[in-house]
């Protein structure tokens, strides 16, 4: 490929890169450490676009099956007034709202702080991990602009995105699993719903394809330096 | 003369064309290596030379190979 495309190539690659991390500042992490949904660091100032609620799929127990076939009509979780606001009948822990549309997920109102630490932590650190990969990129492709890609710190660069997807993307992974059962074991949906999970290996096998590929880097490395001086 | 630090063998190149009256582009020219590389041979700065590089600067100078390649002492 001509100097010329490869450099146009570049800058066109590390425009898209830059606008990704911008993306991935204001929709995901912005949101999450800062909205009603999230950490809700701003105390609700953020614009309304912005905020969601802390909501996540789960599985019925037998014992929230009963219920529901025992009295179909009633009110699932049933809220009540006190002096310290809006609390869920039942347990007098905050209220929570379970819905069906097409799968059962639960909506959990008024969180404590631990609940959103837990709730928000998992997307915080992917998000982070996310524009930390997106970074090492953008540096990588900085270097191809003056032909220098193949080289040792691009190689250390690559193996550092690897680990980054593999080991980083698996932990977010296990987090939001863990975070979840303890914002529904604290709530008052606990014992009437289950977590709905599932471990994804994808950025374990994607982190191991990557691996691979920044060990071949190193030799190619190693080959040129071989054949430095070479005449 | 600096050398790499690996090696202690050492090219005659600068000698042998003068001996011979030639520069280094005239050889650059007879033996289709770029001065840029016969620059390299000729400062000690290459770590290996091909050896149709050997045969053709050989030809070119009209010498044996022990006339342009020896071997420094041990420091």
């Amino acid at each position: 490929m001509r100097p010329r495309l490869v450099g146009i190539a570049a800058i066109l690659a590390q425009t898209a890169l830059t606008l990704l991390i911008a993306a991935a500042t204001y929709f995901s992490l912005i949101p999450a450490v800062f909205g009603s949904g999230g950490l809700n660091l701003a105390n609700g100032m953020l614009p309304s676009f912005k905020q969601k609620l802390m909501n996540f799929e789960v599985d019925p127990t037998p014992q929230m099956i009963d219920r529901v076939v025992q009295a179909p009509e009633a009110d699932l979780f049933a809220w009540k007034q006190t002096s310290n606001g809006t609390v869920d009948a039942a347990t007098g822990l905050p209220p929570v709202e379970a819905s069906w549309m097409g799968g059962w997920s639960v909506t959990f109102l008024n969180p404590s702080w631990t609940d959103r630490f837990w709730y928000a932590m998992p997307a915080v650190a992917s998000t982070v991990l996310l524009i930390c990969v997106l970074l090492l990129m953008f540096k990588m492709i900085g270097t191809a602009r003056v032909d220098r890609f193949a080289t040792e710190p691009n190689a250390r660069r690559l193996l550092a995105i690897a680990v980054i997807i593999g080991v980083g993307g698996s932990v977010c992974q296990v987090a939001e699993i863990v975070g979840r059962h303890v914002i529904l074991g604290r709530s008052a949906a606990a014992g009437l719903f289950e977590i709905e999970w599932f471990f994804s290996f994808t950025p374990l096998m994607a982190g191991f394809v990557l691996v691979l590929l920044a060990n071949l880097m190193r030799r190619n490395v190693a080959l040129r330096q071989d054949l430095a001086g070479l005449v | 003369m600096s050398m790499p630090e690996e090696h202690r063998v050492v090219l005659h190149l600068d000698s042998l064309l003068e001996e011979r009256g030639l520069t280094l582009v005239e050889l650059s020219r007879r033996v289709g290596i770029t001065v840029a590389n016969l620059s390299i041979l000729k400062n000690n700065r290459a770590r290996a030379i091909r050896f149709s590089t050997l045969t053709a600067l050989c030809d070119a100078l009209d010498c044996t190979p022990d006339e342009l390649i020896s071997l420094a002492p041990k420091p």
